[in-house]
């Protein structure tokens, strides 16, 4: 499976589902994807952060909430794990190329052993595109603004 | 300041908190609702950003020490989306008696805040008005903005 089709299969799965996407390759694809007339979160930055963003989110949100991000992502945000325990209406998905693949193909440690039942991996292979520079923050936010609260 | 005053206010003002415990903080955190521990400040930072896109008015409380962890999800998050915060953090490492291990931090921490742009409000000067100006600032204005609790301003 590839990262588009991961990411394709993800929302197909949530149809009411509020989704945040983390920067680099992963919000790239999205963007191009799903556009922002959505209930899409793309983050540009905060690298380890987008469990964080998803979990205060679904803090103060009767709606679920479903976090998509790369391996890298993930083990920069490890200790965030534990606040899952916090929310019942998140749901965590790591797409798991064993890479860094924005920064030019980084090897990820392997950390798979640390995985709960709250931790959804998908292995994927990278797509061949690159996708385009995603739009700026300022329309990322007002869109989902816009779709979330009207 | 008693810690129930400062609650009170902090509670009129923001209604969602994170953070990571400091002794200075020892009686305003367990009065402080909805709280949701991390582990590490910038998680802090990162869930309150969240719960501000669900339309929450997030403080998050840190050890000036946590500043270091702190900036890239302030500038990467809150300054990039420009959706502020209201940050309230503790100036350790001022005082004379401190522990060593402050000491870096308490020389450096006015000037970081200002190098990166973040308004700060001093309970020792402006005492529970602060905490008001501060909220003003963070939810009104979108900026991140800093309540600074030196160590006597605030029963421990």
């Amino acid at each position: 499976m590839n990262r588009t089709e991961a990411i394709q299969n993800i929302v197909k799965k949530h149809p009411d589902g509020i989704f945040i996407f983390s920067n680099g390759l992963t919000t790239r694809l999205a963007v191009e994807l799903l556009g922002l007339d959505g209930p899409f979160f793309y983050l540009l930055h905060g690298m380890g952060e987008t469990l964080s963003v998803g979990i205060g989110m679904a803090s103060a949100l009767s709606k679920e909430v479903v976090v998509i991000e790369g391996d890298g992502n993930a083990l920069m945000g490890l200790a965030s794990w534990p606040q899952m325990q916090l929310v019942k209406n998140l749901h965590y998905y790591i797409l798991d190329n064993g890479k860094h693949a924005t920064t030019g193909g980084q090897s990820v440690i392997d950390f798979s052993d640390f995985d709960n039942e709250r931790i959804n991996r998908i292995k994927i292979q990278d797509d061949l595109n690159i996708p385009p520079i995603p739009p700026p923050p300022k329309l990322i936010i007002e869109s989902f603004r816009k779709s979330i609260h009207g | 300041m008693t810690s129930h005053q400062f609650v009170s206010e902090l509670m009129i003002h923001a209604d969602w908190f994170s953070g990571i415990p400091d002794s200075v903080f020892k009686k305003i955190l367990p009065k402080l609702d909805p709280f949701y521990p991390a582990s590490r400040e910038n998680h802090a930072i990162a869930m309150g950003f969240g719960a501000s896109l669900s339309k929450k008015k997030p403080a998050i409380l840190i050890q000036n020490s946590g500043l270091g962890l702190s900036l890239d999800a302030l500038f990467g998050l809150n300054q990039l989306y420009e959706v502020g915060v209201l940050l309230i953090i503790s100036n350790r490492g001022e005082l004379e008696w401190e522990e060593i291990q402050h000491k870096s931090w308490g020389k450096r921490t006015m000037d970081l805040l200002n190098l990166c742009n973040i308004t700060t409000f001093d309970l020792n000067e402006l005492g529970s008005c602060a905490v008001e100006k501060a909220a003003k600032s963070a939810f009104n204005d979108q900026k991140i903005s800093a309540i600074i609790v030196h160590r006597g301003n605030i029963d421990e």
